[in-house]
């Protein structure tokens, strides 16, 4: 299976392998409209550097591969998505719920990334939880735009981080 | 005829998001009760067991893994039906855990309408079905 690996374009920004790259959009729209009820607003691209403001989560992974895989999400994206999933119809959710949802977001991603890449691989993702900018991990990242805002992951393998 | 359900999960929103899943599909639950681990959840289960586990896998101090094989290993729990619900949907983990006993494999990212199908037969029939 191919590895997901970044790659340098000719003007040295940061891409993903085109194969990758849908692996990872066709994961964001699932995980979006299965479990959070939000439609993607734009078809997902790639950035080099997160959304300024965001709220940063990060995970480890180990086994057969190991790495990052890091989210971060602008703050009404954070409080919409935990409204979402949580059913949270009137009232907004608390902090300590959209920090909760995000972990279980940046779950839901390394787990279904990892199982899509490495159908045959064996890992062990470890808890997520809430990091600043600097330790959240590096880019490539995919861009998801949602109606609230800017929602970005990004998956490192070992050897980039 | 109601049933009782166990959802193991060390994530507060995921057990939240199943729950409400389970709640809106309209089967007769009588009980959900919810486990943070698999240990809780055999401790709870040990006390009173429940008509079916939902569990994830990824999980401290007793991983999903060693609760099916606790259960299906204690006479008294080891008819209870178990979901396995994980975003660990690589070949091998998917096998081995229906190779140890479980009834069924959800693998995350879902839509609430899939949970639904997987507790057709496991659970007593619909009352009402409504949309998340």
């Amino acid at each position: 299976m191919f590895d997901h690996k970044t790659t340098l374009s000719s003007r040295g920004t940061a891409q993903l392998d085109p194969e990758v790259a849908e692996t990872w959009r066709q994961a964001a729209e699932a995980i979006m409209e299965d479990m959070f009820f939000e439609p993607l607003a734009d078809t997902p691209g790639v950035i080099e550097v997160p959304p300024p403001g965001a709220i940063f989560c990060r995970a480890e992974y180990s086994g057969t591969h190991s790495g990052v895989m890091a989210l971060a999400a602008e703050g009404p994206v954070a409080r919409s998505l935990a409204s979402n999933f949580l059913g949270l119809e009137e009232a907004d959710p608390t902090e300590e719920q959209q920090a909760a949802t995000l972990c279980e977001l940046t779950n839901i991603f390394c787990g279904c990334l990892l199982s899509q890449l490495h159908p045959d691989g064996r890992f062990r993702i470890g808890s997520p939880y809430i990091s600043n900018a600097a330790a959240a991990g590096q880019g490539p990242w995919m861009r998801i735009a949602l109606d609230r805002g800017i929602l970005a992951i990004s998956l490192l393998p070992e050897t980039d981080v | 005829m109601s049933s009782r359900l166990m959802i193991v999960d060390d994530s507060p929103v995921m057990r939240s998001f199943i729950r409400r899943v389970v709640q809106i599909s309209g089967f007769p639950i009588q009980e959900i009760h919810e486990a943070t681990d698999g240990l809780d959840a055999l401790e709870q289960l040990q006390r009173s067991p429940a008509d079916l586990v939902l569990t994830d896998i990824n999980m401290p101090r007793m991983d999903g893994e060693e609760l099916i094989r606790a259960i299906k290993t204690d006479s008294r729990l080891c008819d209870i039906p178990i979901i396995v619900v994980s975003t660990d949907a690589t070949q091998h983990r998917v096998e081995s855990l229906l190779h140890l006993g479980a009834r069924g494999y959800l693998a995350k990212p879902f839509p609430p309408e899939r949970l639904s199908e997987l507790l057709e037969g496991l659970l007593p029939q619909r009352i009402e079905v409504k949309n998340v």
